[in-house]
């Protein structure tokens, strides 16, 4: 798993949160409530994946969650749930192709 | 509601389109019969439970938009702040849907269902069924509060497949699939929904291809399944799964 640090100097980044499968929290950058939303992000994507196995999707590769405070882009790396909080403000689908890029270096 | 669908529809690689309420009934649908009634309620429950775990840190989420190898689950909020239920669209798509269309067309029906719901008090139709297969009979759709609802007719609800040469089997059906009887229509949909398992939604096309190739001159009855199952099979690479797959179906048919 890459730095969270290198995540966080991205201009359009607020937060990162890295935790495990279980929603254990591992590290934590920026303002966001780490032990919060390494639970919330690793339910979130468990019941996400039970709904993409039933209807045949595949692997799941990631997920955004928008709202007029805040964005947030949940992945797994390493098999570690990875959750980048963005401003909202800025364009979601520039910061997902870096942060793609960033973490297949 | 059937028509903001439709247009969501018209959007390569949309599968499926439903209204989920706050606790994980589906209020509407309409979807590729590949996705039967009671699939999309437990999608539903899934979807639901994704939901109500984002609000614990973001209460006024707009969409989240799940993308997985083989497609992607697109979720938009339909909750008018501070009235109404707890309503979301979840739009089911695989890997052909455009983003940027997707992005206009849904924002464009997420709008047209907001009035509508507002317009007509947040009520779904009544509980009675409009499950019905289209003029291609690949669709169903309903506007059914599924806790409540009657039973669904057992062709397109329970088979999620429309394998319309039911009970006629001098003839082809609209699916291209001739079947022998009621029996052998189930046994195809047990294939079907268990390949998709492994295949995913391309599933019916492979059974659709094996029937006609293996059976080519008479309707498919429950007695080939065997037959059949080992065919398909082939579409699976881990052996472990292909065998899987068929205990799946056999013991199904057998139940």
């Amino acid at each position: 798993m890459k730095d969270l640090n290198v995540i966080a100097k991205f201009p359009e980044v607020i937060g990162a949160v890295l935790s495990d499968l279980s929603g254990a929290l591992i590290d934590s950058v920026g303002s966001v409530d780490g032990e919060a939303a390494s639970a919330v992000h690793s339910f979130s994507l468990n019941s996400l994946c039970q709904a993409g196995e039933l209807l045949g999707l595949g692997n799941f590769q990631r997920c955004s969650i928008v709202g007029p405070g805040k964005a947030c882009v949940i992945t797994i790396e390493d098999g570690d749930v990875l959750g980048v909080y963005v401003d909202p403000s800025k364009p979601l689908s520039a910061v997902e192709k870096k942060l793609q890029d960033t973490l297949q270096k | 509601m059937d028509k903001i669908f439709q247009s969501l529809h018209e959007l390569e690689g949309v599968n499926g389109t439903l209204i989920t309420d706050g606790g994980g009934n589906v209020m509407a649908f309409k979807a590729h019969s590949m996705y039967d009634a009671t699939m999309l309620q437990q999608v539903s429950r899934a979807v639901v439970n994704a939901l109500d775990s984002v609000k614990l840190v973001q209460e006024e989420w707009e969409a989240v938009t799940a993308h997985f190898t083989e497609g992607r689950l697109l979720l938009r909020n339909l909750s008018a702040r501070g009235k109404g239920p707890q309503l979301a669209l979840c739009v089911i798509a695989d890997a052909r849907l455009n983003p940027s269309f997707a992005s206009v067309a849904v924002r464009v029906a997420v709008g047209k269902l907001k009035a509508l719901l507002e317009s007509n008090g947040y009520s779904f139709a009544a509980p009675s069924v409009s499950a019905l297969s289209n003029s291609s009979g690949t669709q169903s759709s309903g506007q059914i509060p599924l806790a409540h609802s009657a039973p669904l007719p057992a062709e397109v609800a329970s088979s999620g497949l429309s394998w319309s040469g039911l009970g006629n089997a001098s003839s082809m059906s609209a699916s291209g699939v001739a079947v022998a009887d009621a029996d052998s229509a189930a046994a195809l949909t047990h294939c079907t929904k268990a390949l998709a398992r492994s295949v995913g939604p391309i599933a019916k096309i492979f059974v659709k291809d094996a029937v006609r190739r293996v059976f080519p001159d008479r309707p498919f009855s429950k007695d080939q399944t065997k037959r059949l199952l080992a065919e398909l099979a082939k579409h699976i690479d881990n052996p472990n799964d292909a065998a899987q797959f068929q205990r799946t179906v056999l013991g199904a048919l057998a139940s």
